[in-house]
C-alpha cells in the first residue's frame, strides 16, 4: 500500500564524499517495502514549492520503523535536502515501484556503481534472511565515494570494492573481474544499480555469458506514482515506451533499451 | 454540506465539486485510484486520445525550471478504442464525470475520435486539446488560427451530442480571437489554458535538454498568464460561456483566483505530481473558505474580482 505521510527526521548527516543519510520514522512505509522500492521526497517544507517536484530515492534500508536514505548532493533539491534538521516532518510518498527483483533465483550477484549501491543495500538484507546465496560489488570514483562501507561493516556483509583510483579495495572498473566472478557463480542472476554507463556494460557481459542481468533505473521523475508518463523507457519487445516507477523500477536488461 | 457548497449543474448535468484534474497530469485516474476515491472529484479530464496508438516522444521528457516544469511527452496514449475496451469500464466505476480529452493530427482525425467517445458510455463530455500542430497545415497549432479553429469545432459539434469543451492554446497573440471562434461555432464551453511553449538548456551540456527541444510549461509559474486569459474572456462573456479554470493551482489561494477571475469549475494539473492529494486539500479548503467568507455557494466567488471593474 502506497501512503503519504509526514515522516519524522531522526537523523541528518553528511558521510563522506558527496553522501548524506537520512533517518526517517515512517512505520507505514517501513512495513511494506521491499528491495528495489523508492519514496518520493518534497525537500522543501509544507509552505514552499521550491524546488518544485519531489526526488526519488531508494530504500536503502528498513530497520523496525525506520527507513534509511543515502543521498548525493547532486543539485537543489538534494541540497535543501540535506539542510533539513532531525525533529522536523517531511512529506514521504511511498513504497513506490512495482516491478522489483525476480526472487526464484538461488544465487544472486549484486553490482552496485557509486549511490546506486544504495539500490541494493535492503536486497542484501532481504537475501540473507530468506538464506539465499549473493556475492556482492561495490565500485566508485574514490574510497570516499563508498559511502555505505560504515553501513556494509555494521551489517556483517562481505562486498568486494573497487576504485577507479585504487584508494580502497579494488584499483579499476567493477566490470573487471565480472566475467569470472559469472563463472564462479553458475546459476546466479544479476541485480544492478548505477550511472548508466556502468549499468550498460554489466548488461553487456552479462549477454555475452547469457546470464540473466535485472537493472534497477532511475530515470528523471515528476510524480513517482505512474501519473506523468515522464520517467519512459523503451520495452523492445512492444516497441513501446513503459513507466520505470509504474511498469519498474526492475528491467531485465535484454528487454529494454536504455 | 459539501453538496449544498459545491454541487454546480453545467451541461445539463451535476457537478458534484467544481474540482477537476487536468488532462495527462492524471494518466487515465487508476492509478491515482490506489490512493483515493476518484469519487472524491468533480470530473476527471483523462489524457488525450487519438485514433491510433501514440508512442510519445523520445525520453529526456520532462525537465524542472524556476517554479514549473516543461513537458514532452508526446501525447502518448493507446488509442481511443483500447481506452473505450479496456480503461473506461474500470474508470466509469467511479461517481464522478469522466472528460475525454481529445486530439488529432488532422481534422477528419479529431472528427473521428469525437464521433467514437460520443457512443462511448461513461463519457460525460469532450474536451478539445487544440494546441496540437496541424499537419496539413505546415504544424502550425489548430489552436493558433482562428479561422482554422472554428471550421474545427463547428465540425466535432455536428457529431457529438454530448457536452464540447475547447482547451485554448495561450500561446496566441491574443486570446480573444481563439475565444471567439470557439462560442460562434457554438462550444459548450471554454478551457483555459494549455501549457506554454518554453526551452530549458544544460548549460554543461551546452545543449537543450528535453529530447524535443521544446516542451509545454506547468505549474505555479504560468498562474497569472492563466488568471490573466481567464480575467479577459470572463470581461468579455461573463457567465455567458462557461469556463473552465487550468494553470498553476496548487492551493486554495490559487484556485480562488481562477473563480475570481471568471472560472466556474477548475482543473489540478502539475501539483497532482507533487502532491496527489492537491486536489482534495483545495476541495477542503474552499469549503471552510466558503463558511469563513460567509457564502452559501461557490458561484458567490465566480468572477466577483470584475465587480468593481465592471459597471
Ligand atoms: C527510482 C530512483 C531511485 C533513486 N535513488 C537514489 C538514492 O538512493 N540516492 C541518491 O542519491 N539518488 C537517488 N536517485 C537520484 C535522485 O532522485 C536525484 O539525484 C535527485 O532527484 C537530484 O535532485 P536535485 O534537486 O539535487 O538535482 P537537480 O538536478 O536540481 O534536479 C532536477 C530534476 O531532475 C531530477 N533528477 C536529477 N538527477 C536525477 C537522477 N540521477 N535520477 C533521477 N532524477 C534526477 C530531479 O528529481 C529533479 O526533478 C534515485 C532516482 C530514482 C528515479
Ligand atoms: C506532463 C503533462 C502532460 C499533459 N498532457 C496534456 C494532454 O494530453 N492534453 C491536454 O489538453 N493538456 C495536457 N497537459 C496540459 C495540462 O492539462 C494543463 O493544461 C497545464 O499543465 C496547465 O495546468 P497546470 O499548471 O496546473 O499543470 C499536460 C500537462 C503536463 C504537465
Ligand atoms: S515519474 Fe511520472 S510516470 Fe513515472
Amino acid at each position: 500500500m502506497i501512503v503519504d505521510i509526514k515522516a519524522k527526521i531522526l537523523e541528518n548527516r553528511f558521510i563522506s564524499g558527496k553522501t548524506w543519510l537520512m533517518r526517517l520514522e515512517a512505520p507505514g512505509i517501513a512495513k511494506y517495502s521491499k528491495p528495489a522500492q523508492f519514496i518520493m521526497v518534497k525537500p522543501t517544507t509544507e509552505e514552499s514549492f521550491d524546488p518544485l517536484l519531489r526526488r526519488a530515492f531508494a530504500i536503502a534500508d528498513v530497520v523496525g520503523d525506520e527507513v534509511v536514505l543515502y543521498y548525493d548532493i547532486h543539485g537543489r533539491g538534494t541540497k535543501v535536502l540535506s539542510e533539513r534538521k532531525s525533529g522536523e516532518y517531511i512529506d514521504v510518498l511511498g513504497p513506490l515501484g512495482k516491478q522489483l527483483f525476480p526472487e526464484d533465483y538461488n544465487s544472486y550477484i549484486l553490482v552496485g556503481g557509486g549511490i546506486g549501491f544504495a539500490g541494493l543495500s535492503f536486497l542484501m538484507k532481504y537475501l540473507r534472511e530468506k538464506g539465499k546465496k549473493f556475492v556482492s560489488l561495490y565500485g566508485a570514483r574514490t574510497k570516499e565515494d563508498l559511502s555505505m562501507i560504515e553501513w556494509i561493516k555494521e551489517n556483517g556483509f562481505d562486498v568486494i570494492y573497487y576504485t577507479d583510483d585504487g584508494s580502497f579495495g579494488r584499483k579499476g572498473l567493477i566490470t573487471q573481474d565480472l566475467e569470472s566472478i559469472i563463472e564462479e557463480n553458475p546459476g546466479s542472476a544479476l541485480a544492478v544499480c548505477g550511472p548508466t554507463p556502468m549499468m550498460k556494460a554489466v548488461a553487456k557481459i552479462a549477454k555475452q555469458k547469457n546470464v540473466p542481468c535485472y537493472l534497477s533505473l532511475e530515470t528523471k521523475m515528476a510524480c513517482g506514482i505512474g501519473i506523468c508518463i515522464g520517467c519512459v523507457v523503451k520495452d523492445i519487445q512492444s516497441d513501446n515506451y513503459v513507466r520505470v516507477c509504474y511498469e519498474g523500477p526492475v528491467f531485465e536488461a535484454s528487454e529494454i533499451e536504455f | 454540506m459539501e453538496k449544498e457548497l459545491l454541487s454546480y449543474e453545467l451541461f445539463g448535468m451535476e457537478f458534484k465539486n467544481p474540482i477537476w484534474t487536468a488532462s495527462g497530469t492524471f494518466s487515465y485516474g487508476l492509478e491515482v485510484a490506489e490512493l483515493y476515491d476518484l469519487s472524491e472529484l468533480g470530473a476527471v479530464v483523462v489524457k488525450g486520445l487519438s485514433l491510433k496508438p501514440r508512442k510519445g516522444n523520445m525520453p529526456q521528457r520532462i525537465v524542472e525550471t524556476p517554479a514549473g516544469m516543461l513537458n514532452s511527452i508526446g501525447l502518448q496514449n493507446p488509442g481511443v478504442e483500447y481506452f473505450i475496451e479496456n480503461i473506461l469500464p474500470k474508470l466509469r466505476k467511479y461517481d464522478t464525470k469522466i472528460i475525454a480529452n481529445v486530439f488529432g493530427e488532422n481534422e477528419e482525425e479529431y472528427i473521428a475520435v469525437s464521433e467514437i467517445l460520443d457512443k462511448a458510455e461513461g463519457v460525460h463530455g469532450l474536451e478539445l486539446n487544440v494546441s496540437c500542430p496541424n499537419v496539413k497545415k505546415g504544424g502550425i497549432a489548430f489552436g493558433s488560427d482562428p479561422q482554422v479553429l472554428y471550421d474545427l469545432v463547428y465540425k466535432i459539434k455536428k457529431v457529438t451530442k454530448k457536452p464540447l469543451l475547447v482547451k485554448l492554446s495561450p500561446n496566441v497573440t491574443n486570446i480573444l480571437d481563439t475565444a471567439d471562434a470557439c462560442v460562434s461555432a457554438n462550444a459548450d464551453g471554454l478551457v483555459l489554458i494549455n501549457t506554454l511553449l518554453g526551452v530549458a538548456i544544460d548549460v554543461e551540456r551546452e545543449k537543450p535538454i528535453l529530447s524535443t527541444i521544446t516542451g509545454g510549461l506547468s505549474g505555479p509559474a504560468i498562474l497569472p498568464i492563466a488568471v490573466r486569459m481567464i480575467w479577459q474572456v470572463y470581461s468579455k462573456y461573463g457567465s455567458k460561456v462557461p469556463i473552465i479554470g487550468v494553470g498553476g493551482i496548487t492551493t486554495i489561494q490559487d484556485a480562488l483566483q481562477h473563480f475570481l477571475a471568471g472560472a466556474i469549475q477548475i482543473q489540478v494539473g502539475t501539483a497532482n505530481f507533487y502532491d496527489p492529494y492537491s486536489p482534495l486539500k483545495i476541495k477542503e479548503c474552499l469549503i471552510k473558505h466558503l463558511r469563513k467568507k460567509g457564502y452559501d455557494h461557490f458561484t458567490k466567488l465566480v468572477g466577483k474580482a470584475h465587480q468593481m471593474i465592471i459597471k
